[in-house]
């Protein structure tokens, strides 16, 4: 009882706090094209990066006098693909853009950010360029006293939602992707594929910056489609939870498909599916261990896939840019695209090869 | 040096203008001030109004942190963790805590254990024992930690669901780098910056401005109390920049235009009082220059020196004109566009049409246009002369050029009536030869011609004719001189004689080199004869000998008792002649005039008692004083039955005609004979001469030859011969009359006059009862040996070159024996044998066809004197036979 009674308190005050933030995070956070509007500058600047970005190394014109030092902070398994798809990537390009510098990687393996060595380690090192590949509440926190300070330059990657109080202290470059752009694209999609009359089930993120771009918004984009969507799960943004969801919601009434929104809960629907045999069909974000081959399955109907070989030659070419002295944007958002598993496997290697530039050799 | 104009009227406007500008630029600066102080109120307000937004803000923040607190606090109240893992179920729900306000947490269980938030290592190091201390429950408290972390910390109490205290959660916001709290503060109300510190310590908990904006100008603060569940005594101070708003310029534009508006407006209406109340009157008091008219205090003076100036200038002016009319000169002022300035009166005389033209050229004679436009230039000592004819003046002008008031150069004519000058200076000119005159004194020039003349003379003129050039020339000179009123009563004729004979005999020229036409009755006129008289017929001589003409003449003749001699002159102008001429006519109130022909005539008058003529008591046949050839003529004719006959020998004298003709005007038959020779050779016959006149030029010999054959014929010395010399004679035969001096009518009258006193020559035939044989043809060889041979046989012979003639011999002997020593014309003969049938002709040559009527008589060349006696014999046999016969 006693839980009972604790359990729908946290439940109010979890959803209080959901719907406060949720709308203060529309405050707190920017989209790209409000950020491009809010700064007339930085639109061209953006148009500019990203065609450096895409066009050869071009080698950096000035002579260092000592090499730059270059923190880069990874989350989870350093030995993931999307980890070494990174590091490969920035490496690669650092070298070919002929910049002497010295790479610090520090990892939080912790689950919850709960180990602050790391952290503290950093603070010491006193790097130039403190590149964050996941901003969360500590690193949020964490940063702010580089960007008032300045001592480091600080590049936000896989994060491209500028922060409303960090307009007067902006870090040096938020990299990453148009979650609502590419969630628009799957609605538009899965509404196309969809029959009329599909069930669709979702399985979202607690309230946080993923739950805001892409599950709110993949909800309010169906029922603009008049899809409604009533069967909600929310599980924290772990593999083995989605998976216990996706086993109950495929007991219970499996729908035609099931919404996973983010790349855990993909991976835990997919799963699912596969041990169940059924035929119901998830989505994926971005590419899986597996590859292509997660696709040709036939679970995933349709998968998001990022640039992210983009993302990290940009981490080279901003760094590259402030040594210049160059102008640059504050924001360089990657390109994104969906990867239909219905394409031929030719195809989708093409596909893969062409967004992972530098880094296709890992993906097999 | 430039005198500047200043314009008094510009110079208040500009003061006027300026002080308008200073007013108004002062004016808009009091309004900016007072609409500044007014926004600056309103400032102060608004930034109290930013405080409390700032407050608001700081309080909500603190609020969602205690939110985050009371959440936390519930789920560690509610949910019953394990132990140890409590801050992993919080951190599992690090979405929620991502936009959270809570920095980190601290829990300090009632058992005693301590949870403390990992996140807290990142903002303090610091000993947290002290700083629970200070926290209070529900109160946010200030800390300050020994590593300068600025904490606000809260303190609240875990209650179980049981209300039993679990423990205490303190929760930690760091003021240190929190750009979210600053920002949210910043942005809370649009303000540069924001300062939160202790105020009893003025210790700064946290700090922020807006990167970019430049808050070292003039800013606007508010420092306040701050209003919070802080505990302490926290000051909150807000900045935000308060530059000159341009928007108070923008809302005092319209103001301040206004303004400006109302200060032209009055700029102007100001500028128009002052010209309508001081400019205006100032200017009709220049243009209206009467005196009196209107009068202001303040320029009272100022016009009583005008007037006084103006007077004065006045005077000076009348005094001028006065001046410029008094000189007795046309004055002229003009500009430098030669436009008149001032005209006096008499140039208004000279120049009526002055008044009507617009420049000096309008009426100035062109002549002087150039030179005044010289001056006009800057030319110098310009001056020139004109004469205007419809006032009869001459006026002589100077230009002066000056600088005028307007410092262009100008002009000044000064004419001066120079009339009376000039014709002076003429009457000067023409009487500088009478002054001469008067002092007789030659002109050197003159003479210096004269001689000059000499030496171009064509013909080449001895050293004796210069000589006696010289000797005339002052002979005349001297007479000139001569003032004496000696007079001797003289035929003119005999004066003419004598100075010709002068003239002649000093300058070695021929008698017949001038042509003198005196009548007898002329010369024989009584004038009273001066040096004057003497020396004007002495020059006359001279300028008709010594000139170059064809023709040298010099008539003498009278018009009543007027003299009038005419003289054929040069070409060429003798002033020495002329000057002569006229200084002995000074003496002799005579006159002179050049004929067109170019003679000269010269009349002198006399009165008629002064005139008389000459009655010769001896006169015989020939009447010279008579007034009239026709007269004479007539006379003559009633007084003598026959003609007196003079025989005239030419001989190589030149001009036997005008002699001859001489003698036909004086009513005498004359004999002429070309020569000496032929004179003697007359044919046979009584003849009486009256005078024998010989001629002679160069062959004096022949002269005195046949004087003293005539001499010897007749044997007597006082023959009636007149020798007619072209030269003149040194010596002469006393015996004979010889004409002196020139050749002319009356000259001749006096010498035959004195030689028809003596007694004729008388030639009588020799050999009467021979008749005449007149001999024609034949050269002189055979003339002389026929000569010779009927001089011994005394036959009377005339000699004959051919019969051309043969009227005049044949008249006389109608039965003259022809011998024709050449063939001669049978027509001829013919005709002289139907004239005169008692002609006989004897040929001593055959020719063809030779008439019957010639006898031929055979002699053989040469003829001899025997043949000629036979033939003389034969023919005067013949000769008798026939006329016995009849």
């Amino acid at each position: 009882m006693k839980h009972r009674y604790s359990f729908i308190i946290w439940i109010v005050c979890i959803f209080a706090s959901t719907v406060t933030h949720s709308a203060g995070m529309t405050l707190d956070l920017m989209d790209s094209q409000t950020f491009y509007k809010l700064m007339p500058r930085q639109g061209p600047l953006a148009e500019q990066f990203s065609a450096i970005v895409h066009a050869p190394p071009n080698p950096i014109r000035i002579t260092q006098k000592r090499p730059v030092q270059v923190a880069l902070v990874l989350f989870g398994d350093v030995e993931s693909i999307d980890n070494k798809a990174l590091l490969n990537t920035f490496r690669r390009r650092m070298r070919e853009i002929n910049i002497d510098y010295r790479l610090d990687i520090y990892v939080d393996a912790s689950p919850y950010s709960m180990d602050m060595t790391p952290y503290v380690t950093l603070v010491k090192a006193q790097p130039d360029y403190i590149v964050m590949t996941k901003l969360g509440f500590v690193q949020r926190r964490f940063l702010e006293r580089f960007l008032r300070s300045g001592s480091s330059k600080v590049i936000v990657y896989d994060f491209a939602s500028p922060l409303t109080h960090w307009l007067n202290h902006p870090p040096l470059m938020y990299l990453g992707f148009d979650q609502k752009k590419v969630t628009t694209m799957l609605a538009d999609f899965l509404h196309r594929q969809l029959p009329v009359d599909a069930r669709i089930a979702a399985v979202v993120l607690p309230s946080g910056y993923l739950s805001h771009t892409r599950c709110d918004f993949f909800l309010d984009k169906m029922m603009a489609y008049h899809r409604r969507i009533d069967d909600i799960y929310m599980v924290p943004n772990e593999t083995n939870s989605a998976f216990n969801t996706a086993q109950q919601i495929l007991e219970d009434n499996p729908p035609d498909f099931i919404f996973s929104c983010s790349h855990a809960i993909s991976e835990g629907v997919s799963a699912a599916l596969v041990k169940s045999g059924s035929r119901v069909q998830t989505n994926g974000w971005g590419v899986s261990s597996q590859g292509v081959r997660s696709l040709i399955k036939r679970h995933i109907a349709v998968s998001a896939l990022f640039t992210k070989d983009d993302a990290s030659i940009a981490i080279a070419e901003a760094i590259k840019l402030d040594l210049e002295g160059r102008n640059m944007p504050n924001l360089y958002v990657a390109n994104a695209t969906l990867m239909p598993s219905n394409l031929h496997p030719d195809v989708l290697r093409f596909m893969m090869q062409h967004a992972y530039t530098y880094s296709v050799s890992l993906w097999r | 040096m430039a005198i500047a104009t200043m314009s008094l009227q510009r110079r208040l406007q500009q003061t006027v203008f300026a002080l308008m500008l200073v007013s108004f630029v002062v004016l808009s600066l009091v309004v900016l001030y007072f609409l500044d102080s007014e926004n600056a109120g309103t400032e102060e307000k608004n930034i109290a109004l930013k405080h409390q937004v700032v407050e608001q803000a700081f309080n909500r923040y603190l609020s969602r942190a205690e939110g985050e607190m009371t959440f936390i606090g519930q789920d560690l109240s509610l949910n019953n963790y394990d132990l140890g893992r409590e801050l992993d179920v919080l951190f599992s729900h690090h979405e929620v805590l991502f936009f959270g306000g809570l920095d980190f947490f601290y829990i300090e269980w009632v058992d005693g254990r301590r949870s403390m938030d990992p996140r807290a290592r990142l903002f303090t190091t610091a000993d947290f024992d002290a700083v629970l201390k200070v926290a209070l429950f529900n109160r946010w408290v200030t800390v300050i930690t020994k590593d300068n972390a600025h904490l606000l910390v809260l303190k609240t109490k875990l209650i179980s669901a049981e209300q039993k205290n679990l423990g205490f959660l303190y929760g930690f916001i760091s003021l240190d780098d929190n750009v979210t709290f600053a920002s949210e503060l910043l942005q809370s109300a649009p303000i540069s910056a924001v300062r939160i510190y202790d105020k009893p310590s003025n210790h700064t908990l946290m700090e922020e401005r807006k990167v970019g904006e430049d808050l070292t100008g003039n800013l606007l603060r508010s420092s306040l109390p701050l209003r919070s569940p802080v505990e302490g005594n926290l000051q909150l101070e807000i900045l935000q920049p308060h530059p000159f708003s341009s928007n108070i310029l923008i809302n005092a534009l319209p103001l301040i235009i206004v303004l400006g508006v109302i200060l032209l407006c009055f700029y102007l209406l100001l500028l128009r009082l002052f010209r309508t109340l001081i400019f205006q009157p100032l200017e009709n008091i220049v243009l209206n220059t009467d005196d009196g008219r209107v009068s202001y205090t303040e320029i009272e003076s100022l016009q009583q020196q005008t007037s006084r100036q103006l007077r004065s200038m006045k005077t000076k002016e009348d005094r001028f004109m006065l001046l410029a009319e008094s000189v007795n000169s046309a004055v002229i002022f003009c500009s430098e566009v030669a436009e008149i300035e001032l005209i006096n009166a008499e140039a208004q005389r000279l120049f009526p049409d002055a008044s009507k033209a617009r420049t000096l050229f309008d009426f100035m004679p062109i002549s002087c246009h150039q030179a005044v436009q010289g001056a006009l230039k800057g030319d110098v000592g310009v001056r020139f002369t004109f004469t205007l004819k419809q006032l009869g003046k001459i006026y002589q002008w100077q230009v002066y050029s000056f600088h005028n008031d307007s410092r262009f150069r100008s002009l000044l004519l000064i004419g001066q009536d120079i009339t009376q000058e000039v014709s002076l200076q003429w009457q000067l000119e023409q009487l500088q030869p009478l002054s001469a005159a008067t002092f007789k004194k030659a002109d050197v020039d003159a003479v210096l011609d004269e001689l000059a003349y000499l030496s171009v003379l064509p013909e080449r003129i001895g050293g004796e004719a210069i000589k006696g050039w010289l000797s005339l020339i002052l002979s005349i000179l001297k007479n000139i001189r001569d003032d004496s009123a000696d007079e001797a009563y003289l035929p003119i004729g005999d004066l003419l004689r004598e100075e010709s004979a002068g003239v002649m005999a000093v300058m070695g020229i021929e008698a017949n080199r001038v042509f003198l036409d005196c009548s007898v009755a002329t010369g024989r006129t009584v004038v009273p004869v001066n040096a004057h008289l003497k020396g004007l017929i002495r020059v006359l001589l001279m300028i008709v000998m010594t000139n170059n003409m064809v023709e040298r003449r010099l008539a003498v003749r009278f018009e009543g008792t007027e003299l009038e001699l005419t003289a054929t002159k040069d070409i060429g102008f003798r002033r020495l002649f002329l000057w002569i001429v006229d200084s002995l006519l000074d003496g002799l109130s005579g006159q002179k005039k050049i004929l067109q022909n170019n003679a000269l005539q010269i009349n002198i008058g006399w009165k008629k008692s002064q005139i008389s003529t000459v009655q010769p008591a001896n006169l015989l046949s020939l009447d010279a004083l008579l007034p009239s050839k026709e007269q004479w003529s007539a006379d003559k004719q009633k007084t003598s039955g026959k003609s007196q006959l003079v025989a005239w020998v030419v001989n190589d004298y030149p001009h036997s005609a005008v002699v001859e003709s001489a003698l036909s005007r004086f009513g005498l038959q004359v004999d002429v004979y070309e020569s000496s020779h032929r004179f003697f050779t007359r044919p046979n016959g009584f003849v009486q001469y009256d005078a024998i006149l010989i001629g002679c030029d160069q062959d004096t010999e022949a002269q005195i030859e046949t004087t003293q054959k005539l001499k010897f014929k007749y044997q007597r010395d006082q023959l009636p011969i007149v020798w007619l010399n072209s030269t003149y004679m040194a010596s002469v035969d006393p015996d004979v009359f010889v004409l002196q001096g020139c050749f002319f009518d009356d000259n001749l009258h006096q010498v035959l006059q004195q030689a028809l006193l003596l007694d004729g020559v008388t030639f009588m035939p020799s050999y009467e009862q021979e008749g005449l044989w007149v001999m024609v043809g034949g050269s002189r060889v055979t003339k002389a040996i026929w000569f010779t041979a009927l001089e011994e046989e005394k036959r009377v012979t005339q000699w004959l070159a051919d019969l051309s003639h043969y009227f005049m011999v044949l008249s006389h002997y109608p039965d003259a024996v022809v011998i024709l020593l050449e063939p001669q014309a049978n027509e001829l003969l013919e005709s002289v044998q139907a004239a005169f049938p008692k002609v006989r002709f004897f040929s001593l040559q055959r020719w063809p066809k030779m008439p019957d009527n010639v006898t031929f008589f055979h002699m053989n060349l040469p003829y001899t004197r025997e043949q000629i006696i036979v033939f003389a014999h034969r023919v005067t046999q013949q000769d008798s036979d026939v006329r016995s016969n009849e």
